[in-house]
């Protein structure tokens, strides 16, 4: 039996080797609707520890205004199913208002995530005379008002990201007003409730807003069980509790940059219908009726998400010419060959044909989705590539949209300018990997690239980008800190603080922002809390040209000092002889602490950068 | 009789289940509050029973089984 068909036997097993469940264990804890299997698996990974290499960890409190009940377990299943190692705790029951105004979500500690677990009840009236619509509709403004109020307050205490949701108006209610004109009078307050508890994230950027009502209207399930209600202030099923769960892990894992950034597809019956080969040209189905429409929505859908950002790969077996023909010219195609930034079209297994693509892209198989409709070529990827999340494009094609969209495999916090260039960067990326093969030696071949390096303080349009790369950055990631942009928003805006992000141009393109700097400054010396940088520019001398750049800056401001920090981590060992490669000496361990600090004289600054980089200076204040 | 016997088994499997305990260790007629039996894991329960045998349980006719005997006994009344 394999370990998805018995998840449980796997948790348990994962538990008591003191290891993250493997990859098929976790994906179908993610996929499956049945919350009996969530609850268990929640229970059993309650215990779950593990050793050696450490996954991401996350933080979470969870605050509700009605009982907790199996929500902590159900979003434990799904934090865990999502590759985080979740600490979860939940406020005492009743103590939502106290825990709000107090700001304090834990006994021990700020967490990283708030879950709040909203409930009708908080916003209605104890008692409420159905005749009179207008009183119920003052008390849900007001009781929105008030939790406003609380909220704004309590975010001065946290730094923690905060997930609120909205809350579907209980049927008892409605129905309980039989004038059909007063009923839509306050269906229309509760639409203004909802409408202003998803207001919030626009309101603080420490909150996220899921909308848990238009799940609960297209899932096939119950929103609440009124025994369980009644009986234990339980106001949602279970099957809503996993909804909620599920949303509030898209979150988590957008935020911990967990979020895959290639789809690869196949063609013949997932992109069009029919087999290329057999039909023809002119024979594959796309575009017109059902159900070549079914295939244009669903290519619709992969450019919306390109247009976000996402990376395309064609993964298919066929000839590859009749493909390019296809692609090119057929009238119902949308996603035409510049869509994809690398295609793969031969007759190689498509896990190897995965792989390369990842090479040429310099991205790692762990950011990969796999769209395909052969259970063969499904099985082939999900063996040799587990860490690849695998989508089926089998059944009816009216369903292939949901497929690909529901599991929220390539959600983020928020969209930045470098996300929308990115199938266009990596399409110049993947042409840099045929061009570096063509010179004698690394150095000709980074003079050829012609490299821009400009080092800016981070600005209002920057800081989503800077904390983006806070979070996804492994690698080159000196000292593990992951400032998120509450955080660098607070550094940038301090006299004592700089943020800057490094950007890189060469002849082939524009990559955008790929790193940044957090440094304290004081009038002696320039202390980088943290550097990250994308490790698409690594090996190319950009980081120290950033660092020289940092340099230079302190001794204009006339710090004789820059001071650097390493801290290993299982991930970082790239970066561990950063700082002594670019001239620093190694200080004394401070403390007891596991970090290394490098100093260099400030002066020397100018040497740091490598001959092959122009430094384009901009002398910019922190708010330009 | 051997229908009451699978029912039986399915019973005693998700009580054990949602207890975390092996049904072996779980007597038909043993008092399930022994067990570490709450109004939380209770409610965990009752919703998979009735999904399970496609019923419908009156919470306090719920409440008063004690065991897994009484609990087939009224998943049998449908």
């Amino acid at each position: 039996m394999s370990e998805s068909d018995n998840p449980a036997a796997a948790l348990r097993a994962a538990v008591r080797e003191r290891r993250m469940p493997g990859h098929p264990t976790r994906r179908a804890l993610l996929e499956s609707g049945d919350p009996a299997l969530a609850r268990q698996a929640g229970r059993i990974l309650k215990d779950l520890a593990v050793d050696g290499e450490r996954p991401r960890e996350v933080d979470v409190a969870v605050l509700a205004t009605c009982t907790v009940g199996p929500f902590e377990p159900l979003l434990r299943a799904q934090l865990v199913g999502a590759g985080l190692l979740p600490t979860l705790r939940s406020a005492d029951y009743g103590t939502f208002g106290m825990t709000l105004a107090t700001g304090s979500f834990t006994r021990d500690g700020d967490p990283g995530l708030v879950a709040v677990l909203l409930d009708a009840g908080y916003f209605l009236p104890g008692d409420f005379g159905a005749a009179e619509p207008d009183v119920l509709a003052k008390y849900v403004d007001a009781r929105l008002e008030e939790l406003r109020g609380l909220l704004a307050g309590a975010l001065k205490h946290t730094a923690a990201t905060v997930v609120v949701h909205t809350v579907p108006l209980p049927a008892q209610v409605r129905n309980g007003i039989i004038s059909v004109r007063a009923r839509a009078q306050v269906a229309r307050s509760w639409y203004r409730l909802n409408a202003g508890l998803l207001a919030l994230a626009e309101e603080h950027d420490q909150v996220v807003a899921v909308d848990l009502v238009g799940e609960l209207a297209e899932a096939p399930v119950q929103a609440c069980d009124v025994r369980l209600h009644r009986y234990g202030d339980l106001p949602y099923s279970d099957d809503a509790l996993l909804l909620l769960a599920r949303l509030v892990r898209r979150v988590a894992q957008a935020r911990a940059g967990l979020s895959r950034k290639v789809l690869a597809l196949d063609l013949d019956n997932t992109l069009w219908g029919g087999v290329l080969g057999e039909a023809g040209p002119q024979g594959v189905q796309v575009g017109g009726l059902y159900p070549g429409n079914c295939y244009t929505e669903l290519q619709r859908t992969v450019a919306g998400l390109r247009e976000q950002g996402v990376v395309l790969v064609l993964a298919s077996k066929n000839d590859r010419d009749q493909v390019e023909k296809v692609l090119t010219e057929h009238p119902d195609v949308l996603l035409r060959p510049e869509a994809f930034s690398v295609r793969m079209v031969d007759w190689s297994a498509k896990a190897g044909n995965l792989r390369r693509a990842a090479e040429a892209l310099s991205l790692s198989t762990e950011s990969f989705v796999f769209m395909d409709d052969s259970d063969f070529e499904r099985a082939q990827v999900g063996d040799e590539l587990p860490e690849v999340a695998v989508v089926s494009a089998a059944g009816d094609p009216a369903h292939l949209v949901d497929s690909l969209l529901r599991h929220g495999w390539f959600d983020v916090m928020a969209l930045t300018d470098t996300d929308r260039k990115r199938p266009e960067l990596y399409r110049n990326r993947a042409l840099r990997g045929d061009f570096s093969s063509g010179f004698d030696s690394s150095e000709d071949f980074l003079r050829a690239l012609d490299l821009k390096v400009e080092v800016t303080p981070a600005t209002e349009y920057t800081i989503g980008r800077i904390a983006q790369l806070a979070a996804r950055t492994n690698q080159f990631n000196l000292t593990g800190i992951r400032y998120d942009e509450a955080a660098t928003r607070r550094m940038s805006e301090d006299a004592g603080h700089l943020v800057l992000s490094v950007s890189v141009a060469d002849r082939f393109g524009d990559e955008g922002i790929v790193g940044a700097l957090w440094v304290e400054r004081t009038d002696e010396v320039w202390r980088v809390l943290n550097l990250v940088l994308s490790c698409r520019v690594l090996s190319r001398g950009v980081e120290r040209a950033a660092v020289g750049r940092l340099a230079d800056l302190a001794a204009r401001a006339g710090a004789r000092s820059v001071e650097g920090h390493y801290r290993p981590s299982d991930r970082n060992g790239v970066a561990a002889d950063f700082w002594t490669g670019a001239g620093f000496t190694p200080a004394a361990f401070p403390q007891e602490t596991e970090t290394q600090v490098f100093t260099l004289d400030a002066a020397t600054a100018k040497e740091i950068a490598p001959e092959w980089i122009a430094l384009n200076e901009r002398n910019g204040s922190p708010h330009e | 009789m051997s229908e009451t016997g699978s029912i039986e088994e399915s019973v005693r499997e998700i009580i054990a289940d949602v207890l975390g305990a092996d049904p072996a260790d779980i007597p038909a007629d043993q008092a399930l509050a022994a067990l570490g039996w709450d109004s939380m894991n209770s409610m965990e329960a009752l919703v998979r029973l009735e999904k399970q045998f496609s019923v419908d349980l009156d919470l306090r006719s719920f409440h008063a089984a004690y065991t897994v005997t009484d609990m087939v006994a009224l998943v049998e009344k449908f």
